[in-house]
């Protein structure tokens, strides 16, 4: 079955209100099977929101969220973990789960509460921790593994879980460079695996190098939208941020698409923004006005 | 292909070698129930050797026969008077030590206790309000566990009054219902009588398995039992929960009628022990810190493990408190004073999961 480009999750018209105010007005974002849309905006924009919203986690003011055309607010939450599967931002349990066991409770969409998981079950878990490189650390503790290690493993949960919509909330924060980029590499991997993403970003050079399609967020309304090419702009970056940046996009697109080995050292110092004012450039590659 | 091969060939490593140790660690554990129970049974007054009780056993199913006063008095001190403290202390050791584990999860907090949500404080109040209505056991202990439920009741409705079903408002709640009761509960002991009620009132709260009988017994092993199974059963969404709520209920998992579930199960639980027993602090806190040293987190495996280790401190707790001295010392204060040093224990090996 070929799902590519049929719209597995459509956000329509969505506003959402919190203590009389607009967090979010108008905001439609639309996700196919293999795409990855990239939401960009300062804090306080309302990524957050839009993701918790197209999780189901949270109900609209008004507007409507649909999974696979159906309403979700009309799924139990089983049936919508089944569809949809989220990566939050790694953050340490206060108790030491094994790093499989966490995995293992992707399991529970598909299981429910009162069925124990079964070899099966076990099967899965340990092909996504295969999947994304991580089976060495199955016995391991999750709460003593790197940022970079857990976000793994919150990704092979996520696939444990079954679903074909994941929903990340700001995947690279807090990685190091390397596992950013060996990170970025994953998502579009699994976006040709026809998996449709959907995820919040502080990085425009993310969302530059992984998306088809990126969502400019600005005080809860939709700035702009559409490829990275035409979105990402010095203009746009100024009206989002408040800061002047020189965009020479594609350069981590580049990186990557360099045949990019595990262990390889990088021969160019991917740069997808340089500031040239207000900020810190610690990158070479690109060159400021100044 | 390269990779299901390895993965399955990986299973199968994980899984024979974690159902195989579960095995042994369950059946370890059992046995050390087992064994503590008898050893209970053994200590008393009156010696006793292993060999009595096994000869005991084996002459009322009918293998053996025993001359009619040896068996009456064997019954007698085994059956009628060891017997219903073992199997109390069992239960109520079980009971709290399940009840603490699962607040632990429920509330995301290794440092919670049975009590977070005032339900012993509640049950407190309670008994020492039958106490000044009369004393009758039965009104004293029907108002206990009365009067627990509806102090973690108060918790809750005030957490749900202003922040629904989030962690930290429940955590009020059960300051403010716990404060509220506590308050109530020296209002009592002020008003009772300074010779007859306070000191039985004060005793009480200290908490003896001494008038526990096996009637009781019969009553309250029911709803513990249900409630151990149940939240065992649980034990996945309780990993889940772990996670934060909007992970786990983006794992499917329906979090608020999940957690009050397990509340009421855990209070229930909770309360009964305080009705049979009094108020037995520290079981609750530290015994699924030990069961999680010996079997991990994962709450399915934790519960039965706490459960075993809550009845075998709680059984040489009592043991203690039997034989330490020429009178039966409050178990409460035992189980208080053997647990610091045993959670201090656990702290310094297990400092570097929790921190």
């Amino acid at each position: 079955m070929d799902l590519t480009g049929a719209s597995a999750l459509q956000l329509c018209d969505l506003r959402f209100a919190y203590r009389g105010r607009d967090v979010l007005r108008g905001v439609s974002v639309s996700l196919g099977y293999g795409e990855v849309v990239s939401l960009l905006g300062a804090n306080g924009a309302g990524k957050s929101t839009l993701l918790r919203l197209a999780l189901g986690l949270i109900g609209p003011s008004s507007g409507k969220v649909l999974l696979d055309g159906q309403p979700i607010e009309r799924m139990s939450r089983r049936e919508v973990a089944r569809h949809i599967a989220y990566v939050p931002q790694t953050h340490v349990p206060p108790f030491p789960f094994k790093v499989f066991d966490v995995v293992m409770l992707g399991r529970l969409a598909e299981r429910g509460l009162f069925r124990p998981p079964g070899p099966a079950d076990r099967a899965v878990a340990a092909e996504c921790l295969e999947r994304l490189g991580v089976a060495h650390l199955a016995r391991r503790a999750y709460t003593e593994i790197s940022g970079g290690e857990r976000q793994l493993t919150l990704i092979a949960r996520a696939l444990a879980q079954g679903a074909r919509i994941l929903i990340m909330d700001e995947p690279a924060t807090g990685l190091d460079f390397g596992h950013q980029i060996r990170l970025l590499k994953r998502l579009r991997d699994l976006a040709a695996d026809n998996y449709g993403i959907l995820m919040s970003t502080h990085h425009p050079d993310h969302a530059a190098a992984v998306s088809t399609h990126v969502v400019l967020l600005k005080d809860g309304v939709v700035l702009s939208e559409g490829p990275p090419s035409l979105t990402i702009t010095s203009e746009a970056i100024l009206r989002l941020y408040g800061v002047r940046a020189n965009v020479a996009p594609n350069a981590i697109r580049d990186a990557m698409a360099a045949g990019f080995e595990d262990d390889a050292p990088l021969a160019t110092a991917p740069a997808g923004l340089c500031l040239d004012s207000g900020g810190v450039s610690r990158f070479s590659g690109s060159t400021g006005e100044n | 292909m390269l990779i299901s091969a390895t993965a399955m060939s990986f299973v199968f490593s994980i899984e024979s070698r974690s159902t195989a140790s579960h095995l042994v660690r369950g059946l370890a554990l059992a046995a050390l129930v087992a064994a503590a129970m008898l050893a209970a049974l053994s200590l008393g007054r009156y010696p006793l050797g292993l060999g009595d009780i096994a000869q005991f056993l084996l002459a009322s199913l009918g293998f053996v026969d025993l001359a009619k006063p040896r068996y009456d008095l064997l019954f007698n001190v085994i059956v009628e008077i060891r017997l219903p403290r073992v199997l109390a202390a069992t239960l109520i050791g079980a009971a709290l030590a399940v009840s603490g584990a699962a607040y632990q999860a429920v509330f995301r907090n290794p440092l919670v206790s049975p009590d977070i949500l005032g339900v012993l404080s509640g049950a407190a109040f309670g008994a020492a309000t039958g106490f000044l209505l009369g004393g009758d056991q039965t009104v004293v202990e029907i108002l206990a566990f009365v009067m627990g439920l509806a102090a973690a009741g108060v918790g809750v409705f005030i957490a749900r009054l202003f922040g629904g079903a989030a962690i930290i408002m429940l955590v009020l709640g059960g300051m403010i219902s716990g404060a509220f009761f506590a308050a109530l509960l020296s209002l009592v002991k002020f008003v009772a009588d300074p010779y007859n009620q306070l000191p039985v009132i004060v005793y009480w709260l200290m908490g003896s398995l001494a008038n526990v009988t096996l009637s009781q017994l019969g009553w309250a092993a029911a709803p513990i039992c249900f409630g151990i199974v149940a939240i065992a059963g649980l034990g996945r969404g309780l990993d889940a929960l772990a996670m934060g709520d909007d992970e786990a209920r983006a794992l499917g998992v329906p979090v608020a009628s999940l957690r009050f579930g397990v509340i009421a199960a855990a209070t229930l639980m909770s309360a009964l022990t305080v009705s049979l027993a009094g108020v037995i602090g520290w079981v609750g806190l530290f015994i699924p810190h030990v069961a999680r040293l010996v079997v991990g987190p994962s709450n399915s495996t934790l519960t039965p493990a706490s459960a075993a280790l809550g009845a075998v401190f709680m059984l040489a707790a009592d043991a203690l408190a039997r034989s330490i001295g020429k009178v039966e010392l409050p178990i409460g204060v035992v189980t208080q004073l053997l647990g610091i040093p045993a959670f201090l224990l656990v702290l310094s090996r297990a400092r570097r999961n929790w921190i």
